[in-house]
């Protein structure tokens, strides 16, 4: 356990704390914001979201023996199991849909006015409603690019696609979100 | 590189650099249509989602409690290895090791018997050790959303233990320590073997004593005494077990 946290920290260039507790917890704020927009972009109902987040970290922390540093980062592997996790999620519920029943919320982190968090919000949900229209393929793309921060040929390994088509989904994905998203505004 | 290549090429890195938190250099060849797009982008990653920092701190809480249980095992395994490695499976060593338990199970059987181990103000008092785990299903709830809480008690010692009236009295406990919910404790009497385990749960619906709904917030999870062989034994979760209720919008 202690080695794996190590390898993970140290393949994903960045230096290696003391003790395990401190590699995982460095390791931890580093992903939880990212894997938990990834699944924050493909599934808007904040609970499930959430529960679904916890899961990815608890598969991660299950499943460490199968992890090779030599084949993958820590990051596209923690993906890797982000996005099963969503597709079993959609399995098991029997339908694809990325609206919930509690939509995204953006979380003030206090520098806005009360009005200026109720205005991103209001903004957040319609992006939400407007990445609800892309494909399946679409969403999952954006969600590893702005969700996950993957770049461009980490996004091509964990979806097995080249990283040119995965430059030519981003560009004509985020291309009719803007298209969605000013005729919702003006709707 | 066709020339639409070429414009998502640029698209990708200048949005790279928006990810990364810097600002985007279009360049003199872009066009209307790539600015645009490119504000847009910048934009979206400017409304980007995170995680509410109480569910972050309560998963982390958890995950770091499961690492521990996780390095204690494989600890408990390295030592048992050593153990095996110090005294090797010769039939000597096997016939020592198993009269020393037998001489040992004796005179604690015997000196239990006499009453030493009670305390009378004098004499040593024994604390029998019982290992609590407590979990919930779910680390944040919508109002009304059922809380699965499972508990496991396991017998540290080597010797049987008794409990009365199981389960214990479970309490939940608002975010200023106040009991909002109590389960009241059951009537079963069970016996944990040596390093046994029993198990429980109990399902709350969200409602206070009063049968009111509690309001959303963090709770937190509290066993009462255990009734162990007719003795009172306070217990108490080495982690705390918390969630939290989403309050009703």
């Amino acid at each position: 356990m202690i080695l794996f946290w190590i390898w993970a920290l140290a393949f994903d260039g960045k230096g290696v704390p003391g003790t395990t507790a401190e590699a995982f917890a460095a390791l931890y704020e580093r992903f939880l914001p990212k894997v938990f927009r990834f699944v924050n972009y493909r599934i808007a109902d904040t609970d499930t979201a959430e529960n679904l987040t916890s899961l990815v970290f608890e598969k991660a922390l299950t499943k460490f023996d199968t992890y090779k540093s030599d084949k993958a980062a820590f990051s596209t592997w923690v993906f890797s199991i982000a996005r099963n996790v969503v597709t079993d999620h959609f399995r098991d519920r029997g339908k694809m849909q990325t609206v919930g029943l509690k939509h995204a919320e953006s979380v003030s982190d206090g520098r806005l006015s009360p009005d200026e968090h109720l205005v991103r919000t209001e903004e957040l949900q319609k992006l939400m409603g407007s990445i609800a229209s892309l494909s399946g393929q679409e969403k999952d793309i954006i969600a590893l690019k702005f969700g996950g921060e993957l770049t461009n040929r980490q996004i091509a390994r964990n979806t097995g696609l080249s990283e040119t088509n995965v430059g030519t989904i981003i560009y004509r994905a985020v291309r009719k979100l803007r298209s969605s998203f000013m005729e919702s505004r003006h709707g | 590189m066709g020339k639409e290549q070429n414009r998502e090429k640029r698209f990708c890195e200048q949005l790279d650099r928006l990810l990364a938190g810097e600002e985007a250099r279009p360049g003199p060849q872009d066009g209307n249509e790539m600015l645009s797009t490119l504000e847009f982008a910048r934009h979206m990653v400017s409304l980007r989602p995170a995680p509410s920092p109480v569910f972050a701190a309560m998963l982390k809480a958890r995950l770091l409690e499961r690492l521990s249980q996780q390095e204690e095992a494989e600890r408990k395994k390295r030592q048992t290895g050593m153990l095996q490695r110090l005294f090797p499976r010769l039939l000597t060593w096997q016939f020592a090791a198993t009269a020393a338990m037998v001489l040992f199970l004796l005179v604690g059987t015997v000196l239990w018997r006499t009453g030493v181990f009670e305390s009378n103000g004098t004499g040593v008092s024994v604390t029998a050790s019982i290992a609590i785990d407590a979990s919930t299903d779910k680390v944040t709830y919508r109002p009304g959303e059922v809380v699965q809480i499972k508990v496991d008690l396991r017998n540290t010692t080597s010797e049987p233990m008794k409990i009365d009236h199981f389960p214990p009295i479970i309490s939940l406990m608002s975010d200023s320590g106040q009991p909002v919910y109590t389960f009241a404790e059951g009537t079963r009497t069970v016996v944990l073997a040596p390093d046994g385990v029993a198990s429980f749960t109990v399902a709350w619906n969200q409602r206070d004593d009063k049968g009111a709904a509690v309001p959303g917030g963090r709770y937190s999870v509290e066993l009462e005494d255990l009734d162990l062989q007719g003795r009172a034994i306070r217990l108490k979760l080495t982690n705390p077990v918390q969630f939290e209720i989403h309050p009703v919008q």
